[in-house]
């Protein structure tokens, strides 16, 4: 029989019943045939891999993470809960040390849902490697984690959450948002003023391909990966950089993508995107198992696969290493960089516009930091959507000092309700969340 | 031991405390003994130790089935939310120390449990009188125009409008062909569908056709209905 060298954890959640709507690509059957290359690769018979039914994350996991508008229940479905409830199994897993490794292959998917939830953007409502974070943070202790996006897509949502947090490390190296959605994850989108330096995108030209990605890989992420030394890599796993993807213009592979999952090595991946649910996720699900398992990958190919047809122009080759050059400069020049940015203000502003594409939602929204020499501050969201709904969110994060705290709930009681449709309070010093 | 063995098992043990009786005790009680020297135990301390371990490692072997089964992996929300959970409510013993361990059981479990008449031969009785069992799965996909049943070698042509109902009766047919060949009779035939999905293909964007797949078997049980002394016909 079959051993894998590392103990791996799958919560293979496919939610046969559960779709946005008839025609939407994020439907039904999306892990359909992962599921049965899955079973006919015989994964479950390798000894060392062990199956997991996803748990139900509860309206407080959803609350350490956003803010829903109204409430956590009228947002979400049971859908949204069970896979973010998938991930957090996965995470639990490994945390007890039951696997060396988890991957949650679950749906829907996470990484657009933003601080604020009027409703549906980018297939998302509720970000799960962020609830799922949050969740073992507050069980297991406060770890510095770096996440890795390997979506096509920028993970917007992921980025937001994490914006002023320096002990969690985002890095996204999606296709240039000039030319897909959600047009965000350019480089000087850098980090809030207490974690300047700890959101890095890396903006790929559309065309890229295995050369590129391993290449970005190992010179700018993993560098950059040595030297932050997270307790935790967490990989937001989305596959629709493959070339067969509808949705977007690369030219990645499922080998590309086994690759870089060994050299990567994650602790825990989470399903993100890929809607190419014939062409390219089996293959690419069945690449990242293997990778993760640390067993041979070699032999996973797509039926289509021509490695000239899908090879990089040296034009891209060129322009990617330049990138990447440019992007380890400002890394390793990052506290000049917040030095210049933060000068002598004591809060910094950052208003924003958000599109909710599925739900067809436009918000505008200022958010407040707290320039704080002992945590990484209190900061609010004052925030309107097109509906004309306007709410007010304060946010007291996990390393808030006690003058932050204090300042914090002063502006909750100072804010007379009716002043807005809702005001909230995430204490996540205490674990608490109100409303009002 | 007591009837010939080589090695000193359960059975022992239970003759030792008076909760068997067969074979040659004398041969069980050294046998316990002889065991019961090395943890400076007498013969009937050591019975006593090996009983309850027993019982402790049944408890332990029956937890982790049915936890197994209580953990099998899911692949619908309705599942996931509302699907059936075992939880044993009293159990049932049959084989030949049945009636030596139901008081150890029932206190380890702290379940009831019940030994039924001729629990010695119980699992013989089963045998004999449950029905045959097969099962057949119809994998369909319209977009392609093709119908499979690998485990038979059935591949045939279907047109578009080919649905999972005709799936289902197509394979409660094949079902109670495959159920003749092995030996059960026609009239006691019950088939019933045990999975059956149905899903939209899109290519492109377009829909394009269904995937269908439907599992069916002979529906588990026995071939003769059996009834108490005291059954009314009504």
């Amino acid at each position: 029989m079959l051993k894998s060298k590392n103990k791996v954890g799958l919560v293979f959640f496919p939610a046969f019943d559960w779709a946005i709507s008839h025609t939407h690509p994020e439907r039904e059957e999306r892990l359909l045939y992962t599921q049965d290359q899955v079973f006919e690769e015989g994964i479950a018979d390798i000894e060392g891999i062990k199956f997991y039914n996803p748990s139900i994350a509860t309206e407080k996991d959803v609350e350490r993470v956003h803010f829903c508008v109204p409430d956590v229940m009228t947002r979400v479905t049971q859908s949204h809960l069970i896979s973010a409830g998938g991930a957090i199994k996965a995470a639990e897993v490994v945390m007890k040390k039951e696997v060396d490794k988890a991957f949650a292959i679950v749906r829907p998917p996470g990484h657009h849902a933003q601080r604020v939830v009027f409703g549906d953007r980018g297939f998302c409502i509720v970000n799960i490697e962020a609830v799922m974070l949050e969740n073992i943070r507050q069980r297991f202790g406060n770890k510095k984690v770096a996440i890795v996006d390997t979506d096509c897509h920028h993970g917007d949502g992921t980025q937001n959450i994490y914006w002023n947090d320096r002990d969690t490390l985002y890095i996204s190296f999606p296709q240039d948002g000039r030319t897909l959605y959600p047009g965000t994850g350019f480089i000087d989108e850098f980090g809030g003023p207490s974690a300047i330096g700890y959101n890095i995108n890396i903006p790929l030209p559309p065309g890229t391909g295995e050369e590129g990605f391993l290449n970005v890989l190992d010179n700018l992420v993993i560098p950059i990966l040595k030297e932050y030394k997270p307790d935790l890599i967490i990989n937001s796993a989305g596959q629709d950089n493959h070339y067969t993807d509808p949705l977007t213009d690369m030219k990645f592979t499922a080998h590309g993508y086994a690759e870089l999952t060994h050299r990567l090595n994650p602790d825990i991946a989470v399903l993100e995107g890929g809607y190419s649910i014939e062409g390219a996720l089996p293959y690419v699900n069945l690449g990242i198992i293997l990778a993760m398992a640390g067993l041979d990958y070699s032999h996973v190919r797509e039926p289509d696969y021509d490695p000239e047809k899908l090879k990089q122009s040296p034009k891209i080759t060129e322009y990617i290493k330049k990138l990447c050059d440019e992007i380890y400069n400002r890394w390793q020049r990052r506290e000049d960089i917040r030095r210049e940015t933060i000068k002598n203000q004591q809060y910094i502003l950052r208003p924003r516009s958000i599109y909710y594409d599925t739900d067809g939602i436009h918000e505008t929204q200022i958010q407040r930091f707290k320039v704080c020499p002992k945590c990484s501050g209190v900061n609010t969201i004052q925030s309107r959507s097109d509906w004309s709904i306007e709410i007010f969110a304060i946010s007291i994060p996990r390393d808030a000092c006690k003058a932050c705290i204090d300042e914090g709930y002063n502006l909750y009681n100072q804010i007379p309700a009716g002043k807005y449709y809702k005001v909230y309070l995430q204490d996540r010093v205490n674990d608490v969340f109100m409303s009002k | 031991m007591a009837i010939g063995g080589l090695v000193p098992t359960p059975s022992d043990a239970m003759i030792v405390l008076g909760l068997l009786d067969f074979g040659d005790k004398e041969r069980a009680i050294s046998a316990m003994k002889d065991l019961g020297e090395k943890l400076q135990l007498d013969a009937k301390a050591t019975a006593k130790l090996i009983y309850r371990k027993m019982g402790e490692i049944i408890k332990q072997e029956v937890t982790n089935i049915v936890n197994e089964i209580n953990s099998r992996p899911v692949y619908t929300v309705k599942e996931l939310l509302y699907g059936k959970k075992l939880k044993p409510k009293y159990i049932s013993l049959i084989g030949g120390p049945a009636k030596a361990l139901a008081p150890l059981l029932e206190k380890e479990f702290n379940l009831p449990c019940y030994v039924p008449e001729n629990y010695e031969i119980a699992n013989a009785i089963g045998a004999a009188l449950a029905k045959p069992t097969a099962e057949v799965t119809v994998l369909a996909d319209t977009a392609e125009g093709k119908l499979s049943i690998p485990e038979i070698e059935i591949y045939e042509k279907i047109g578009k409008d080919f649905t999972v109902d005709k799936a289902e009766q197509k394979a409660l047919e094949l079902l109670r062909e495959m159920a003749s060949v092995i030996g059960a009779s026609d009239k006691d035939f019950e088939g019933e569908i045990t999975e059956k999905t149905s899903f939209n293909m899109v290519r492109g964007f377009y829909t394009c056709g269904k995937n269908i797949r439907v599992r069916a078997q002979i529906k588990p049980g026995l071939l003769y209905e059996l009834r108490g002394v005291n059954h009314v016909e009504v």
